[in-house]
């Protein structure tokens, strides 16, 4: 029993990071139908800038506002820098690029996820790199043999807060009903006056930021970070959303923790080595019995 | 009553999530003729076509081709049974050439397998030859001659509407679905593809037309079945369905007939 | 652009005649003028030539998104490595048994996912790739040899000649692609192309007019995944050993990038293709920390400039070229 709550919680926090990354893939492609491969990476970008950031703020914050004050300023900085990569990417990469096809857009992706991983290498170098204890919360409770630790609960809240912040401008706002919009019939909604260009930098701003957080959470948590991480975790994410449905805010969410847990559980009770075998066999199973993932919409092919 | 039709829907029933688009509907062509379906906006008349044409499955009911069940059957058996269409805004293959997209027609009356494809033997060389030479025949008489070797997509939109009716034609069909075949053509082109349809039956073809406009639906019809709401409303000749209240209300009345 | 002008020159017959001997001859001769490290990277360029192929007829004939080939690359490699190595079957003769086997996994896995649409199938197709090669890397029956892989595959011989030398596997290679290169083209003129190419550019029309669409699609699955096992025996026979590290999710990306940048459904292009992903890295060795990240540029440059691929495959002109009747 109490290894089974431990894996659950670390399924919970494991899910929580590819629910961050899953809601960026689920924004783009909701927006422009693209899959962005580079947001892995862009993911990976964040967990470097918050490294840095953490580094070299480490000594004169660390000092003067500890902890709790280095913290803020390391997500904010790796979310603000990792926004602005999203938001050049699309400008350079991906603008000049989808209205010609899908095709060249998808292998214009994978272009930047391949530029980005070995920007990342070339400045930071190859090796991995530690995220040192002195910025990472390392409390825990102790509750008899059941052991949470801040950084846990840290990530579970922030991500629930986010994620659901996301969920009330979508859905609630009269700026999330451009944006669903936009999703739906891009031509209409500009003729209707949406600005089209102002949906799409929400979602590359919105979606790395997302990442970024995600990336500067997974550093924190395993306490060292590689340039490939973003193939890994972007992989992985990836597969979240299209479990809960691409396109899917909420589903990206229910993907991701689904994932997590599915992962941690196969890995806690069946084999490690094969948990990401049942990942994927899991994914190929659900789209050949449902398409469209657990909570996309059956659409019917207009004839 | 009237027993010698080719093609027949008895009772089809088809949904979309609780949204009955067409809704226990009969209707027999009989061979040699043309037979229109008319109806408003939203009737369900493409739904029929794409019910007979094994796109949709029904939930209920049967079709019936020349006795036997086509039921269950996929859209490129059907087609090889003898029935080809046209779609209402044309689905040609826009990045190949005119005589590419004739000689798709006859793609299931080809034999040559994948062996034969790759070592080129006799036969297959033989087989592509008369596929050509078919295609071309089409082509020329329809006039499209000149854009043989033209992609689909860059030829004016009447040219893509007939090389649509080329490519169905080719299939050598017994029953052609025209879905909309003069919606969006000018006088000139409209007068060319009902002067065309007009002369299908005396070849041995069954047309079931879905039109708009009633210029060309009483010019040619034999027969005129009207659909409302996914259900038959009622049917005779041109004159009778003319003169029909129910129609005009449902249909004519409310003036829903579109500009040519 | 001068590029479709180039395109409309070498569409002539004389002019494609000529530009034939002379590429032909470049390939026959290069080997006794290059250095042996020149010739390698000829060697790749075959390889990744026929890799792209494979795809080619996955994805630019039919437009199936497959991003996960290079599974059945490493399953026709490991079949050369696990056959020869533990069985002792001579490597060469089993070229056509990893086309076999690879095309047969192609059949068993893509029968249940073939219907999914666009994004869809490509999602599949990558999870299948990684499922492939984490099973490699987790040895099951120890047959796979983990993340070590298989090592000791002897070399293949042809006739008694041992093929061993940079120049003879570059021959090897370019003669299998050649073969293939050329069956291809005979397909592409034939019903089997022209329906693969009906189904890419419109399902529902393809299917309404006849063409099997299951069928065909199968089909393209197995022959491309056939050619990419053919590959994987070149493969291993050059390394002599096969390892999961081999067979990742970016070489699947690089072949997927293959086909794009040389013209979906063209096998000059899909060559050409082949040809600028292994020699751009090689040619930027001098920077060789940031080849990889020009390389991504590139990717999205040429796909801006041009979108439709560096020799995109012309239907127009083939027609005109070739009479009725030959």
């Amino acid at each position: 029993m109490l290894t089974f709550v431990q894996q659950l919680l670390n399924g919970l926090t494991i899910g929580s990071f590819y629910a961050f990354v899953a809601l960026g893939y689920s924004l783009i492609y909701a927006i422009l139908k693209l899959i962005n491969f580079a947001h892995g990476d862009l993911f990976g970008l964040g967990a470097y800038l918050g490294y840095t950031v953490f580094v070299y703020a480490s000594g004169v914050v660390g000092r003067t506002l500890g902890l709790w004050g280095l913290l803020p300023m390391g997500f904010a900085a790796a979310a603000l820098g990792t926004a602005c990569a999203g938001l050049v990417i699309e400008r350079v990469a991906y603008r000049p690029i989808y209205p010609i096809g899908r095709l060249p857009a998808v292998v214009s992706a994978l272009g930047m996820a391949i530029f980005l991983s070995n920007f990342i290498m070339a400045v930071w170098g190859p090796r991995y790199l530690a995220y040192q204890e002195s910025f990472i919360p390392t409390g825990f409770w102790q509750i008899g043999e059941f052991k949470i630790r801040v950084l846990q609960v840290l990530i579970l809240v922030s991500s629930l807060v986010l994620l659901g912040v996301l969920y009330f401008v979508v859905e609630r706002t009269t700026f999330g009903a451009a944006v669903r919009a936009v999703a739906l019939d891009r031509e209409t909604a500009a003729l209707m006056g949406i600005d089209f260009l102002k949906v799409i930098r929400f979602a590359f701003a919105v979606g790395p930021a997302l990442g970024a957080i995600a990336g500067v959470f997974v550093g924190m948590y395993y306490r060292q970070i590689n340039f490939t991480m973003g193939w890994v975790y972007g992989l992985k994410a990836f597969t979240a959303t299209i479990l809960g449905g691409i396109g899917n805010i909420p589903g990206a969410m229910v993907g991701g923790i689904l994932l997590g847990l599915l992962e941690a559980l196969t890995a806690g009770y069946i084999s490690a080595a094969w948990k990401d075998v049942f990942v994927f066999a899991a994914l190929m199973l659900l789209l050949i019995f449902r398409p469209t993932g657990l909570l996309g919409e059956k659409v019917a092919e207009k004839v | 009553m009237r027993d010698e039709a080719i093609l027949e829907t008895r009772g089809i029933t088809k949904r979309f999530r609780g949204l009955v688009a067409v809704d226990r509907f009969d209707i027999a062509v009989r061979e040699r003729t043309i037979h229109s379906l008319i109806g408003p906006n939203g009737a369900g008349k493409t739904t029929v076509f794409n019910v007979i044409t094994g796109i949709y499955r029904p939930e209920e009911g049967k079709v019936l081709f020349a006795g036997q069940v086509l039921n269950g059957l996929k859209p490129h058996e059907i087609l090889a049974l003898g029935i080809a269409r046209t779609f209402q805004n044309p689905r040609l293959f826009r990045n190949m050439t005119c005589l590419e997209n004739v000689m798709a027609g006859q793609h299931a009356h080809g034999r040559a397998g994948f062996w034969a494809s790759l070592l080129r033997l006799p036969h297959q060389r033989r087989e592509e030859r008369a596929i050509r030479e078919r295609a071309e025949e089409w082509l020329r008489k329809l006039n499209l001659w000149y854009f043989r070797h033209e992609l689909a997509r860059n030829i004016p939109y009447g040219c893509q509407k007939l090389l649509e009716l080329a490519r169905a034609l080719a299939a050598q069909p017994k029953v052609l679905l025209l879905d909309e075949p003069t919606c969006g053509l000018n006088e000139a082109e409209k007068e060319a593809m009902m002067g065309f349809i007009e002369g299908l039956p005396k070849e041995g073809l069954t047309v079931l037309l879905v039109e708009h406009n009633m210029n060309v639906v009483m010019g040619l019809s034999d027969w005129i079945t009207v659909m409302n709401y996914g259900k038959k409303i009622a049917e005779g000749t041109p004159e009778e369905v003319y003169n029909n209240p129910v129609v005009i209300e449902a249909y004519l009345g409310r003036g829903e007939e579109r500009a040519p | 652009m001068n590029l479709v002008r180039l395109r409309n020159f070498a569409a002539h017959k004389p002019v494609r005649v000529a530009l034939f001997f002379l590429v032909f001859g470049f390939l026959v001769s290069f080997p006794f003028w290059a250095s042996r490290y020149w010739v390698d990277v000829g060697f790749y360029v075959g390889l990744y030539a026929l890799l792209g192929l494979g795809l080619n007829v996955i994805l630019g004939e039919v437009g199936l998104f497959n991003l996960g080939h290079a599974a059945f690359w490493a399953i026709g490699a490991y079949t050369t490595a696990i056959l020869n190595v533990r069985f002792g079957l001579p490597t060469l003769a089993l070229l056509p048994i990893s086309a076999l086997v690879a095309a047969g996994c192609a059949w068993l896995v893509s029968s249940p996912i073939i219907h999914l649409r666009g994004d869809y199938l490509c999602i599949v197709t990558i999870a299948l790739g990684e499922i492939v090669r984490l099973v490699l890397i987790n040895n099951p029956g120890g047959l796979t040899g983990g993340p070590n892989g298989v090592v000791g595959i002897a070399r293949p011989a042809f006739l008694g000649h041992v093929i061993r030398t940079p120049m003879d596997f570059y021959f090897l290679v370019w003669a299998v692609v050649a073969v293939c290169a050329l069956a291809l083209r005979q397909l592409q003129r034939s019903r089997i192309g022209r329906a693969w190419n009906y189904i890419r550019e419109d399902e529902i029309a393809a299917e309404s007019m006849g063409v099997d669409v299951r069928a065909l699609k199968l089909l393209a699955f197995v022959l491309g995944a056939a050619l990419a096992g053919l590959a994987g025996n070149i493969f291993a026979a050059k390394m002599r050993m096969v390892s999961p590290d081999s067979f990742t999710f970016m070489e699947s990306c690089l072949m997927f990038c293959i086909v794009l940048l040389g013209g979906m459904g063209s096998v000059p292009g899909t060559i050409v293709g082949a040809a600028l992903v292994v020699l751009f890295p090689e040619v930027f060795r001098p920077v060789a920390q940031y080849r990889l990240l020009f390389f991504g540029l590139a990717l999205a440059a040429t796909m801006y400039f041009r979108p439709g691929g560096l020799w995109p495959r012309r239907r127009a002109v083939e027609f005109l070229v070739e009479r009725p009747g030959r």
